[in-house]
């Protein structure tokens, strides 16, 4: 840096330093008003900052208020465009406060639009210009406040540029009003272009001055061919005397409305026109101006014009029409008549045409017509107008007819007309009567069918209508079922079926349906009904209603289920039953024909029961007389073997019963069978039983004299054996005492096969007797044959007689034994079983429960049938002469029936034979066996006194010999009267009565009851033969009797007589 | 018209003191500055040296102040010795006043 350079800036520093201190120092007299005057260097005068300068000298306070609420701004930049000072005033023009603006460039409080120019502004104050202008400054708040500003250079001594001074005053206002009046202006002059109208503004002498747009389109002539010439110059009318006329109205109103007249376009085509003109002043023109608007008629025109021409089509189809057209007046007089008046009516038009309307009207009418008439003329308007009534109209020739009259009123300038459009009827008259006469046939049929009859909605079912007969088929009345839906009446079991059934058909396209259901009648009994309901629709297909016939079937049903209760009840029926028709070809067989035939229905429908059943074993003139009896219409009964259709015979009875029609005449047969195998064969059977009981019977007897008879011969036997040396006469009575003991044996035999022996049954365990007995079957069948026992557990005992029931095994051992001579195996099996209902079925002699089996098996040689059906039969034998008795078996099944138990056999030739024996088994517990008392061998017993009762003399005697050898005192009674008299007189002790039980008068237990009555200490031996009936019935004594079998030897009498005294009491 | 001593160059530190006072008529600042130039230097003097005072009335003559590019009143201008210095108000504030015209107090 030169030392010149440096001299340089230190003086500009200089400079700047002092301006500066300048500037704060005028800010300073700003601020503290200090200022008295501001030049304003526009105009160049001095401005005075107060007026009221003598008021405010006292405070420099409110001076500063004054200056700043001076109208104008004042403001001062530096040379930088910085402000330097503002009044108050300036800166709440634009919203700030002083020391917010101090500093600040004037950009910052332009307006952006004016930003560039008042930098220029700045600029040309800078060279020392001096002008005054309208700048956008902006707000604080951003809005734009126009001033006009007075901007004057500020210039220090010497004459450099030191800043600006702004003079501003805030013309806002002004130039909102400005702009408000030029878009007022603006916004005309649109709607003056855009107008739809064409409108010309004309001046005084007729000049075109301004068109608008519209005009030109309108015109043809474009806006500069217009400005400054005239309509009639231009040749705009084309009707000269409309320029006249317009002239003349002009001149006499200053204006025209809707003037008519023909305007020439500039293409030379022409058109009608409104025109109206109006006269105004323009702020911007001296005289006053006229404006044109127009209005082209032309399209209006053609309208009125198409109009007429529509007008004389209607004309046209006022004739032509089908329907009769008459106008009137409002006298009543035709103005109008078509040719279907003329057809209808008689009269030709030119007839009518002016004639008062009564013409038409029959006389019965007149009087109403008049009355019309008046009506009208007094200002009323006719009471049908606008409605369609029906009338009666009066032709030329005098004939009346039904018409269908509707009327309108209308009123043009000439005034008020009425046009009638009326319709022959005749032929809908007499379609409706037709169609009133078939309802009334349809309501009567509908009343008095015999069927019921309803009608429902087909959404809910509500009954709409219903005829007596439904009412009297559910018990309800119409109006109380016209309150239901079907359904309600419907049996609720049937509801939802027949609902089903119902809305089917209502949506799909099923057109009806039938079905059968149940109503619950008021009263609530059932009623049966068929039903077929039938669905109405409309056109589109939708149903309108359903309509229902109802017939009552309640006693259709009842009969068929009578029928059908019957039906089931034949077909249930044990008996087998056939139904033929009167030729005898079978139309139906129930199930048990079925069963016993073999027949299916279906094979034996339609065949003839000859074909199927005949078994040939009746003659030509058995079936001649079946036929015989029932072509004369009685009932055939009889047996009648048939053949099954696989081929076996059986017996039937038959019962066949003509079945007669109204007439007495013989439609079908019945024929009602019993199969009588099963029936035959229990004849059989019980035909078996009687012969066995006869011959029990015959034995019972035969043994009962036989055993008195071998007591006497035993008793006497003994007691001359006692008194006989050994030698021949001794040796010969032991012959004849051994001979009596077989006889005895076989007298045993008879009796226990005629189940007349008396048992005394004790609860025993079969198996423990079979098992103590098997070590002497083995002994007794020899050593070819191999014995086994098997007993299951858990065995049911029996309440049987155990020497009866060891006699049973000992003589099916022995039947065995001698079915195998050639050696072979013996089971004994025992078991519990059941017997069920099908057992007992063929054996009727046992109930059916628990029983315990005793089966015996053997290898041996078996037998056949005929055999086994006669196997228990006495003397029935298939052993040689002499080697059996023919009693074993006998025995063996009168024991096992007379315990209660049954005996089956099973066999075949070849394959051995079973024997099942079924006892009963017992459920009680078992009685206390008897003590067995050690027997006194000594029979002897001198003291004790014995009664014997006894019928027979010969045993009593012998008894008698017995007992007193052996040292009792023997009482003797012949009956039991004698016995009851000796016990009330003997006057010692009575120790012991032996007696029969069977005697004339008086059993022997009755006896033993009375005499114990009187000697408590009484005991009793019974004695018998054989039991009677009595005993029989009971099948036995009670347990713990004492009872002495006959035939008995002296020594059994001794022993058992002893037994029973020594028994403790 | 030109003014002279506006554009006088400066001069050596003994050229007299040369003052213009522009007043607006008898406002009351532009009498206080008459006032307070009165006070400022007594006699016409200062240091005891001459002072040159003119008083230009604006609301006589505006358009003398508009070529000294004054246009604020009262506005006392230091004509002489140069540079031009100039003073805004009514010199109430006499130690600003004086330091402003270069005279040290």
């Amino acid at each position: 840096v030169t030392p010149r350079e440096n001299e340089a800036l230190r003086q500009e520093n200089e400079t700047l330093r002092r301006r500066l201190a300048e500037a704060e120092q005028v800010n300073e007299a700003l601020t503290k008003g200090q200022i008295d005057a501001v030049v304003d260097a526009a105009h160049q005068v001095p401005l005075l900052l107060s007026k009221a300068q003598e008021a405010l000298r006292a405070s420099e306070e409110r001076y500063r208020t004054i200056v700043t609420t001076a109208d104008e701004g004042i403001w001062t930049l530096d040379a930088g465009a910085r402000t330097t000072f503002v009044t108050e005033r300036m800166a709440s023009m634009l919203g700030y406060t002083v020391p917010e603006m101090v500093g600040h460039t004037i950009e910052d409080f332009v307006d952006a639009s004016a930003r560039e120019e008042a930098l220029q502004d700045f600029e040309r104050c800078r060279k020392g210009v001096r002008e005054r202008r309208d700048m956008a400054l902006r707000r604080k708040d951003g809005t734009v406040l126009w001033a006009s500003l007075t901007s004057s250079p500020l210039v220090d001594p010497d004459g450099r540029f030191t800043g600006a001074l702004g003079m501003v005053t805030d013309i806002t206002e002004e130039r909102r009003l400005e702009e408000a009046r030029r878009s007022t202006e603006e916004r005309f002059s649109l709607v003056f272009r855009a107008s739809p109208i064409p409108i010309a503004i004309v001046t005084t002498s007729s000049d075109f001055l301004e068109v608008n747009d519209r005009y030109v389109e309108f015109s043809g002539y474009p806006s500069e061919d217009l400005v400054g010439r005239s309509a009639r110059d231009l040749g705009m009318w084309a009707e000269p005397a409309d320029r006249l006329r317009f002239v003349d109205a002009m001149s006499r109103e200053g204006r025209v409305r809707d003037f008519e007249a023909t305007f020439r376009r500039k293409s030379g085509e022409t058109c009608d026109v409104l025109l109206s003109v109006e006269s105004i002043e323009l702020r911007d023109v001296a005289e006053p101006v006229r404006v044109f608007m127009f209005t082209d008629i032309t399209e209006r025109r053609r309208a009125t014009d198409r109009l007429r021409e529509s007008e004389e089509r209607y004309r046209s189809l006022f004739d032509a029409s089908v329907d009769t057209i008459i106008t009137t007046d409002e006298d009543g007089r035709i103005v109008g008549w078509n040719r279907s008046a003329e057809r209808m009516f008689g009269y030709a038009a030119a007839e009518v045409i002016g004639q008062p309307a009564t013409v038409i009207v029959p006389h019965g009418y007149r009087d109403r017509h008049r009355a019309g008439l008046d009506h009208v003329k007094s200002g009323g308007e006719p009471h049908v107008i606008g409605k369609t009534v029906e009338l009666e109209g009066l032709r030329r020739d005098g004939s009346e007819f039904p018409l269908e009259f509707s009327l309108t009123a209308w009123t043009v300038a000439s005034g008020r007309f009425y046009t009638a459009i009326i319709r022959d009827i005749t032929e809908r008259k007499r379609a409706e009567e037709a169609l009133r006469a078939s309802e009334e046939q349809f309501r009567a049929m509908f009343d008095s069918a015999s069927v019921g009859v309803a009608q429902a909605n087909p959404k809910t079912g509500r009954l709409s209508r219903v005829n007596p007969k439904l009412c009297l088929i559910t018990g309800y009345s119409a109006e109380e079922l016209l309150t239901r839906r079907f359904s309600d009446i419907t049996h609720p079991d049937d509801r939802e079926r027949d609902w089903t059934l119902f809305e089917r058909m209502v949506t799909t396209g099923r057109s009806d349906y039938q079905t059968e259901k149940r109503y619950v009648r008021k009263d609530g009994s059932i009623a049966w009904v068929n039903v077929n309901v039938t669905v109405l629709r409309d056109a589109t297909g939708a149903p309108t209603r359903t309509i229902a016939i109802i017939t009552d079937i309640t006693e259709r049903k009842r009969t068929e289920e009578e029928l059908l209760l019957k039906s089931a009840a034949l077909n249930a029926a044990a008996n087998p039953i056939v139904i033929t028709d009167r030729d005898g070809t079978i139309l139906w067989i129930n199930q048990a024909l079925s069963r016993l035939t073999g027949y299916s229905a279906r094979e034996a429908i339609g065949k003839n029961p000859r074909a199927l059943f005949k078994s040939g074993a009746h003659d030509q003139a058995y079936y001649r007389r079946l036929w015989d009896t029932l072509l004369a219409g009685e009932v055939w009964s009889g047996e009648i073997t048939n053949r099954r259709k696989n081929g076996t015979l059986y017996p039937e009875k038959l019962t066949i019963t003509p079945v007669k029609d109204a007439r007495g005449e013989t439609m079908h047969y019945i024929a009602i069978k019993r199969d009588l195998t099963e029936e035959r064969h229990l004849q059989a059977q019980f035909l078996q039983s009687q012969k066995m009981e006869a011959v029990g019977r015959l034995a019972g007897g035969v043994a009962h004299d036989f055993n008195n008879l071998l007591t006497v011969i035993f008793g006497y036997s003994d007691v001359l054996l006692q008194g006989l040396e050994p030698g021949p006469l001794h040796e010969a009575m032991q012959e004849v005492r051994r001979a009596g003991e077989r006889a005895a044996a076989l007298t045993r035999q008879l009796l226990a096969f005629s189940r007349k022996q008396t048992l005394i049954p004790e609860v025993l365990d079969l198996g423990d007797v079979v098992s103590g007995l098997s070590t002497m079957v083995e002994r007794l069948i020899g050593e070819d044959i191999k014995v086994s026992v098997v007993v299951s557990p858990d065995l049911g005992r029996v309440k049987a007689d155990r020497g009866q029931l060891e006699q049973v095994v000992m003589n099916l051992a022995v039947n065995a034994r001698d079915a195998m001579p050639k050696g072979g195996s013996l089971l004994f099996g025992l078991q519990n079983v059941e017997l069920d209902d099908a057992y007992t079925a063929t054996h009727a002699e046992v109930e059916p429960g628990p029983y315990v089996l005793l089966a015996i098996s053997d290898t041996g040689t078996g037998m056949d049938a005929e055999t086994q059906k006669r196997i228990f039969e006495p003397f029935f034998t298939t052993k040689e002469t002499g080697k059996g008795t023919g009693l074993g078996l006998s025995t063996v099944y009168g024991i096992v029936r007379q315990s209660g138990g049954a005996i089956d056999v099973y066999s075949e030739p070849g394959q051995g034979t079973t024997f099942k024996v079924y006892l009963p088994r017992f459920a009680g517990d078992a009685a206390v066996p008897r003590p067995v008392s050690a027997i006194n061998p000594a029979l002897a017993a001198e003291s004790e006194t014995v009664l014997v009762v006894e019928d027979e003399a010969a045993i009593r005697q012998l008894t008698k010999l017995i007992l007193q050898k052996a040292g009792y005192t023997v009482l003797l009674a012949e009956s039991p009267v004698a016995a009851e008299r000796i016990a009330g007189s003997h006057p010692g002790p009575i120790h012991l009565m032996l007696t029969d039980v069977v005697m004339p008068g008086m059993r022997g237990p009755e006896l033993a009851e009375r005499l114990l009555r009187l000697r408590p200490d009484l005991r009793v031996l019974y004695m018998s033969g054989y039991t009677d009936n009595a005993i029989a019935h009971h099948g036995l004594l009670d347990a713990g009797t004492e009872f002495l079998q006959k035939p008995f030897t002296p020594a059994a009498l001794g022993r058992k007589v002893r037994e029973v005294l020594d028994t403790p009491g | 018209l030109k003014v002279e001593s506006t554009r006088s160059p400066a001069r050596g530190g003994c050229e007299p003191l040369s003052l213009r006072l522009y007043v607006a008529g008898e406002a009351p600042n532009s009498a206080a500055a008459i006032r307070n130039l009165a006070i400022l230097f007594p006699g016409g003097k200062a240091s005891g040296q001459p002072v040159e005072i003119e008083i230009v009335d604006l609301l006589r003559e505006p358009l003398r102040g508009l070529l000294d590019g004054v246009v604020l009143s009262p506005t006392l201008v230091r004509l002489a010795p140069p540079p031009v210095r100039r003073v805004v108000g009514n010199l109430s504030n006499h130690e600003a006043v004086l330091l402003a015209l270069g005279i040290v107090p």
